[in-house]
């Protein structure tokens, strides 16, 4: 009799420790993952210097032929630049396009500096940036890419349960440029470019456990960080 | 980095590694989690339903010098309704109300006057306030989906045709526009994306239609005739100012 009620009891007692160790598992999981290599590099054309009250904004390039940044990372380095013990202020990329229509749509925008420097030389295009106070305008151009993968996984589900067996992995490469432009002066201020390259791993037994390498967010941090050094540490 | 292109996903259901593969990469969530949404997808996709996208109906006012002519804007019924209906109805795209409100914009900062006219023959017979009346036509639109193109992008076209008659509604010339606009992506959002590239076509065919309109050659003519022998490069407001003497 005693040994009946023990059964059910102990085959709770499994049942949880074993939803406690994939918990465990998925948890450790996400605090690991694939490695990144990054690189960042800088060329200085101009010196730099930013008043209190002004401002940087950054742009995604977005003409027909680019690749195009993602969003999601334009977005990434313009609150990495706005946050920090240094934080810069960064003027919202959507009212500085609204506000300066139709210059700075993707068939209209100034692909060189030059072509900066002209339609600076229209008042009231000038007027308009003068009273942002915009100094910078840092166009961001790049993308992350899938650039190997391979490994096989399947998965089952029945009314019992369900699993997954096998292994994936893919590698993933983030390269980014911006240009910095000095709008006060009209003048190209330097490039910077950060690359990040890594592995993630899927390796499933029952349970998938995704080992993502992210970077997209570690080319992120590296072009946010220089750049703050590059505009405000002269 | 987020993305999962669905048309290729929709194709490829029965690859069950290379769907595993892309779900943990984008957005890291669980299998469980992912199969659902896929499952969702593929039922949206299946079930044949249509989809209206929102095109978004309000626009900058463009940074731009008017021209010293007063002009009246005539925006028929079919261009006011105009809708472009993929074959097999999965996509809706209001085009007519987004481009009126994007062209109401674009001639009241390009002219000193631009005001909205209710007919278009006989409308400035008898008006001396007037110098000329535009009519906008949507010529074409077309769509490209990620499936289709192979990108992560979709890819609109849009061309608009644009008339102009002086004030004895004599055509004066009618000329093309043209805009292009591309979107990424994005994953169960496929209507905000094709929203997105609608909006940065209409908005690039405005930039052309605003930057180029006074450099063409038969237009520095026409406002040479209406404001006497002014360029069309520098001519601004001036028309209305008191002449000296």
């Amino acid at each position: 009799m005693s040994q009946a009620l023990a059964k059910p009891h102990l085959r709770d007692n499994l049942a949880l420790w074993g939803q406690a160790l994939c918990i465990a598992i998925a948890a450790q999981a996400l605090l690991l993952g694939g490695c990144v290599t990054s690189q960042v590099e800088e060329l200085r054309q101009a010196q730099t210097d930013m008043a209190a009250f002004e401002s940087v904004v950054i742009l995604g390039r977005q003409h027909d032929s680019g690749l195009q940044a993602e969003e999601t990372f334009t977005n990434c380095v313009s609150e990495a630049l706005a946050a920090g013990d240094t934080p810069l202020r960064v003027y919202p990329d959507e009212a500085f396009v609204d506000g300066l229509f139709p210059w700075f749509e993707p068939g209209t925008a100034p692909l060189k500096i030059e072509a900066m420097a002209q339609l600076l030389q229209k008042p009231n295009i000038a007027e308009k940036i003068a009273e942002s106070h915009v100094r910078y305008l840092i166009w961001i151009d790049g993308a992350t890419q899938r650039t190997g993968d391979g490994g096989s996984l399947a998965c089952a589900a029945s009314p019992g349960g369900g699993g997954c067996i096998g292994f994936l992995w893919w590698e993933n490469n983030s390269a980014y440029e911006a240009s910095i432009w000095d709008l006060k002066h009209a003048q190209s201020a330097g490039l910077i470019s950060a690359e990040a390259s890594g592995n993630s791993y899927l390796p499933a037994l029952i349970i998938p456990i995704p080992l993502i390498a992210r970077t997209h967010a570690a080319a992120c941090d590296g072009l946010a960080q220089q750049l703050k050094e590059f505009l405000v540490a002269d | 980095m987020g993305y999962i292109d669905l048309q290729r996903l929709y194709l490829s259901l029965d690859s069950g590694a290379k769907i595993m593969q892309e779900a943990a990469i984008t957005k890291g969530l669980g299998i469980m989690r992912w199969l659902g949404s896929a499952l969702a997808a593929s039922v949206l996709m299946t079930s044949g339903c249509t989809t209206v996208v929102p095109v978004q109906t309000s626009f900058p006012s463009p940074v731009v010098e008017p021209l010293p002519v007063d002009v009246g804007v005539y925006y028929d019924r079919a261009f006011r309704r105009h809708k472009y209906r993929q074959e097999g109805d999965k996509w809706i795209v209001p085009i007519g109300p987004a481009s009126v409100a994007l062209f109401n914009r674009v001639f009241a900062a390009m002219f000193e006057q631009a005001t909205p006219v209710g007919k278009r023959l006989g409308a400035l017979e008898g008006s001396s306030e007037l110098d000329a009346l535009i009519v906008p036509s949507v010529e074409d639109y077309e769509l490209l989906t990620p499936a289709e193109s192979g990108s992560k992008f979709y890819q609109v076209s849009i061309e608009y045709g644009m008339r102009l008659y002086d004030a004895d509604g004599e055509l004066i010339a009618n000329w093309p526009i043209s805009g292009h606009g591309r979107s990424r992506y994005k994953f169960l959002a496929a209507h905000q994306s094709l929203a997105e590239a609608t909006t940065i076509a209409m908005r690039d065919a405005a930039a052309s239609m605003i930057i180029n309109f006074r450099h063409r050659p038969w237009v520095k003519h026409w406002l040479s005739q209406v404001n006497g022998n002014q360029d069309a490069d520098n001519v601004t407001s001036s028309r209305k100012a008191p002449s000296p003497g």
